[in-house]
């Protein structure tokens, strides 16, 4: 004797445990897998049971960023480059110092930091955002103008999306140098920005 | 004693659980690796294979379908063979023809041989349709599905054609074994389950869970299908 390979289930048995089977995978499909992998809650009870976090959790952390193009890069081309850019750097640059700086960046907002550097002025730079937040940031430098216009030039050194970035720098030009911080985000940002070189901070 | 089995059985059961979670496809690191890939690496794509066919759970609904009522070690190897036969012809097939099939329909179908085999179990076939299709075979036809599921996954990553050859026997091998050593697991559960009477009593309510199994995976893949 072979085959012993089968249940002796009646037929009604086999269609009853058929409809249970579709019914138990339809409605876990439907209350759980649909509004935690799809992002879909017909019934509201991903919701209702949090599986719906899992679905929005997981898509924020794609890194689907918009491309950053030349044209996002510095000023529009419009506007010149002021004269005093060719201005020749200083005999004495400013004196080494260092700092720590906090920057809070609010929900959806951004922020620039700078500070003041003359021309071939050289700065060494941290910054990294307290929980690895990714943030939009476009590094620049503001020529000193005697009298700026309305819409002043600038100079973008990187633009980018990161969450922590290092370097040297220095100033092509005498005036503002920093950063324009892009939080993308629902929450508030903070990143820390430490500096050491040839620099002076505002206020 | 009984309880002794009882907690084997659940301890097994969460192992397997808590591996699933990290479910199908490839995770980020292998990922990585597989695009950054360059030239031969048997090795690593064994262990690929063997990661994917272990933490895969559709495969191994379906084998669990399949060996429920295989009492016996020749006839175990036998569909295993088949199966085996099946889903290595078309990984290898599928990508050194860079065959692209959707991904999602495949594993519906996949989804679809875990229904077929919980209804085959409760004997529907018989007693429904009056006629049984051939086991063996239909073993064989799910297996060249199962490996164009491989096959795709693999695919997904245009990784380096450099060395291809032995990479895609390296992941089949791995396959091999991943599969030996999930299935191994599962045949030590079934010795145990099967002394009990407990076994005839929940096969119908097993073979119902796959059914139901393989419906909630079918839902999922066709959605995917449809919203991608």
């Amino acid at each position: 004797m072979e085959k012993n390979n089968q249940l002796i289930v009646s037929k009604k048995q086999i269609l009853k445990s058929v409809s249970i089977a579709f019914l138990i995978g339809v409605l876990v499909f439907v209350t759980a897998v649909l509004p935690a992998e799809y992002g879909k809650d017909p019934l509201g009870t991903g919701k209702l049971f949090g599986f719906s976090n899992l679905y929005i959790k997981e898509n924020s952390f794609q890194l689907n960023f918009k491309k950053i193009e030349l044209k996002d890069v510095g000023s529009p081309s419009a506007i010149v480059k002021p004269l005093e850019a060719n201005n020749p750097a200083p005999e004495k640059q400013f004196d080494l110092i260092q700092d720590s700086i906090i920057v809070k960046i609010p929900a959806k907002k951004g922020i620039e930091y700078k500070v003041k550097m003359l021309k071939y002025g050289s700065t060494k730079y941290v910054w990294y955002s307290q929980n690895n937040e990714i943030v939009f940031l476009d590094f620049h430098g503001e020529v000193e103008e005697k009298n700026p216009p309305k819409e002043v030039f600038y100079e973008s050194y990187t633009v980018a999306y990161s969450n922590n970035m290092a370097g040297t720098f220095t100033a092509p030009f005498k005036g503002k140098h920093g950063w324009y911080f892009k939080n993308l985000s629902d929450k508030e940002i903070t990143i820390i920005i430490k500096l050491k070189g040839q620099y002076q901070l505002f206020n | 004693m009984k309880l002794n089995h009882k907690k084997y059985f659940l301890f097994t059961l969460l192992c397997i659980l808590s591996v699933s979670i990290y479910a199908h496809g490839v995770d980020a690191a292998t990922q990585a690796f597989l695009v950054g890939n360059k030239g031969i690496a048997f090795g690593p794509f064994l262990y690929i294979g063997a990661k994917h066919m272990i933490t895969g759970y559709d495969h191994l609904l379906f084998l669990v379908g399949v060996i429920f009522f295989l009492y016996k070690k020749k006839e175990i190897l036998i569909y295993i063979s088949f199966f085996t036969l099946g889903h290595s012809a078309t990984l290898l097939f599928g990508v050194l023809a860079d065959l692209q099939v959707n991904a999602y329909l495949i594993d519906a179908i996949i989804a679809a041989s875990i229904i077929y085999k919980g209804f085959d179990n409760l004997g529907g076939f018989k007693q429904i349709f009056g006629k049984q299709p051939n086991t063996k075979i239909a073993v064989l036809i799910f297996g060249l599905f199962h490996g164009f599921g491989l096959a795709t996954k693999l695919q997904e990553f245009k990784f380096d054609q450099e060395g291809l050859f032995v990479n895609l026997l390296g992941f089949n091998l791995g396959v091999e074994i991943g599969q030996f050593l999930a299935l191994g697991l599962v045949l030590i559960l079934f010795d145990f389950w099967r002394r009990h009477k407990s076994f005839i009593k929940f096969s119908k309510i097993t073979n119902t869970l796959l059914m139901a199994a393989g419906f909630l995976l079918l839902a999922f893949q066709l959605t995917g299908y449809f919203l991608n």
